[in-house]
């Protein structure tokens, strides 16, 4: 496993996904380009939608770190020391995070309300 | 209909593989050394695939044939998992054809004879194949017959098992392992005196046995015995260390000095060598692991090691930082077949494999090559379903860790995913020269 350079991540990955992967990198770029040319404008969440987003967000993150070790033949026993938690934690974290920005891609709304100015 | 979609799949394979090898720096095409060499490639396991793929990547013009009878390639590191009941014979078997790239020409035949002299080797069917350079990957050959009564039907009767022949006799293994585990009893284990590849497979085959008869709750009343073939558990002495702690804590019983001789199925006996004479042990599982050697071919030839302690076993004579020929120097090994100390692992061809071809390159070129191979081997050495230490290590015996977060001598969940999840696509990778 020494020199894990980019490029022999990208070779491993697409080993374990094919064409598959390309698709992957396709939708999370625009993603990515989508996500930061929102945050440039205004937007906003409608608050009962905001609620939702975050409870789904959540559910996802919990639902990523249960089901993780039984996707690799093993179980919550195995999980042992800082390292492995810490692998779940980050597991948890990018299950919630996806969720967080598609819906704020996709789910967001411009805030067409008048800016407050100073009397 | 079947037809076209599976074109249509190749297809975008090798387009994600085109496109991935654009972006590395070892393919650019226009970097390409050009040159009429003919390169011979004997052996199309790990070590051949993976060489030959660099060197289609890195030269123009070069004649590369790769001479390998099998059109099955079996990814090996996975028959312990298969052994384990983990994953299905399957899971191990490939296509060679796949990872053969497009400029390399296969030749399905065994070398018979190697001519360094005559600068040339012979195919069984009697074909002279001339070089100029000649790169020996044949890796090593299971030596089962010098186990007086063990014959390859036998895996999966008897309470006997050995997953080294084979993804299906790694199965059978694991029906013989599973019986075991429900029943329990006497457990046998140990490995052969002579060099083998991947020496973690006996102590993971122990530990994954302790891990069922646990699970099944007959581990009261049952033995696990470890018969060391020497006086230690692993040649690297804070590995060893590790080891002998854990083989206290999962209560195994352990004999150094003892080495597999002969099996008596019907009577269920083993007989051990020992530095006191034979010994026999009863036993209700074992875990038979052959003495490895140089195949025929090469133990037979000039090539082999004349003197010292690869020299018994016919391991090829390498240097052990350049893996040129130590008396032949258009010839290198990489892989099993070299004789040097440790270094017989996957892991170990994906740091040899370059190292071979930048000097063969260098040669061409007249330039030379400063690479040296350092003795990295890697072993994820399952201590359980679920668990497994990352242990890696050099020719010197220093823990070399890849990942500065991972403890080698930790038994944690995430050296299992990699050997679960991370070790075949990181191992196809390599056969495409991209890893
Ligand atoms: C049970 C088990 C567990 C393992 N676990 C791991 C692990 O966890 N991690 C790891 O890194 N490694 C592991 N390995 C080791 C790894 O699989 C080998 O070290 C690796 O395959 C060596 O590659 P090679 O090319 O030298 O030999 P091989 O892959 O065995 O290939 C040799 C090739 O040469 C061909 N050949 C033989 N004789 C001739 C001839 N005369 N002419 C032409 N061709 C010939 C054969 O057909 C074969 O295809 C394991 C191996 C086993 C068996």
């Amino acid at each position: 496993m020494k020199d894990l350079s980019p490029g022999t991540l990208v070779a491993i990955l697409h080993e374990m996904f094919g064409f598959f992967l390309w698709i992957l990198l396709g939708v999370a770029a625009l993603m990515l380009v989508f996500g930061v040319v929102f945050l440039f404008q205004r937007r906003r969440f409608r608050q009962n939608r905001l609620q939702v987003v975050l409870i789904a967000a959540t559910a996802i993150g919990i639902g990523a770190v249960l089901i993780a070790p039984m996707l690799t033949n093993a179980s919550f026993a195995n999980i042992h020391g800082l390292l492995d938690w810490a692998s779940l934690g980050a597991i948890a974290l990018i299950g919630f995070a996806s969720v967080l920005w598609m819906a704020y891609i996709g789910l967001s709304r411009p805030d067409r309300r008048p800016l407050r100015t100073e009397p | 209909m079947d037809k076209p979609r599976l074109r249509r799949r190749e297809f975008l394979a090798s387009a994600g593989a085109g496109l991935i090898a654009a972006t590395l720096p070892l393919s650019g095409a226009a970097n390409a050394v050009r040159t009429k060499a003919r390169i011979v490639i004997a052996g199309g396991g790990a070590a051949g695939l993976a060489v030959a793929s660099r060197l289609a990547a890195q030269l123009d013009g070069a004649e590369i044939v790769l001479i390998e009878p099998s059109e099955e390639h079996f990814y090996q590191p996975g028959f312990t998992l298969i052994g384990a009941g983990v994953k299905p014979a399957s899971y191990s078997v490939l296509k060679t054809k796949d990872y053969i790239a497009p400029d390399v020409r296969w030749i399905k035949e065994r070398v018979a004879e190697f001519d360094p002299e005559g600068n040339k080797i012979v195919t069984e069917s009697g074909t002279a194949l001339p070089y100029d350079f000649l790169v020996v990957t044949t890796g090593l050959a299971l030596d089962y017959a010098a186990i007086v009564g063990m014959d390859l039907s036998l895996i999966g009767r008897e309470g006997i098992a050995s997953v080294y022949a084979g993804p299906t006799y790694a199965e059978a293994s694991w029906r013989a392992l599973a019986a075991f585990a429900g029943t329990g009893g006497t457990g046998l284990f140990g490995r052969p005196a002579t060099e083998m590849k991947c020496a973690g497979a006996p102590l993971k085959q122990a530990f994954l046995a302790d891990d069922y008869l646990r699970r099944n709750g007959t581990r009261a009343k049952s033995k696990i015995v470890y018969n060391a073939h020497n006086q230690t558990l692993f040649s690297v002495p804070l590995v060893d260390a590790k080891v002998r702690e854990l083989f206290q804590r999962q209560e195994f019983e352990t004999n150094f000095g003892h080495v597999l001789s002969a099996i008596d199925p019907a009577r269920h006996i083993a007989t051990y060598a020992t530095p006191s004479g034979p010994i026999e042990m009863k036993w209700d599982f074992i875990n038979v692991i052959p003495p490895m050697r140089a195949p025929a071919a090469v133990r037979k030839s000039p090539l082999r090691w004349q003197s010292g302690p690869f020299a018994a076993d016919g391991w090829l004579e390498v240097d052990r930082a350049t893996l040129r020929h130590s008396r032949y120097a258009n010839i290198f090994g990489v892989g099993d077949i070299n004789g040097v100390p440790k270094g017989k692992t996957a892991a170990s061809v994906k740091w040899q494999a370059p190292v071979a071809v930048d000097h063969l390159i260098g040669t061409i070129t007249g330039k030379g090559s400063a690479e040296r191979y350092n003795g990295y081997t890697s072993c994820p050495l399952i201590t359980k379903i679920g668990q497994a230490m990352l242990v890696e290590f050099d020719y010197d015996n220093n823990l070399t860790p890849s990942f500065p977060f991972i403890a080698p001598l930790e038994e944690h969940w995430i050296p299992w995913v990699i050997k679960e999840k991370v070790l075949k696509p990181n191992y196809t990778a390599m056969l495409r020269g991209l890893a």
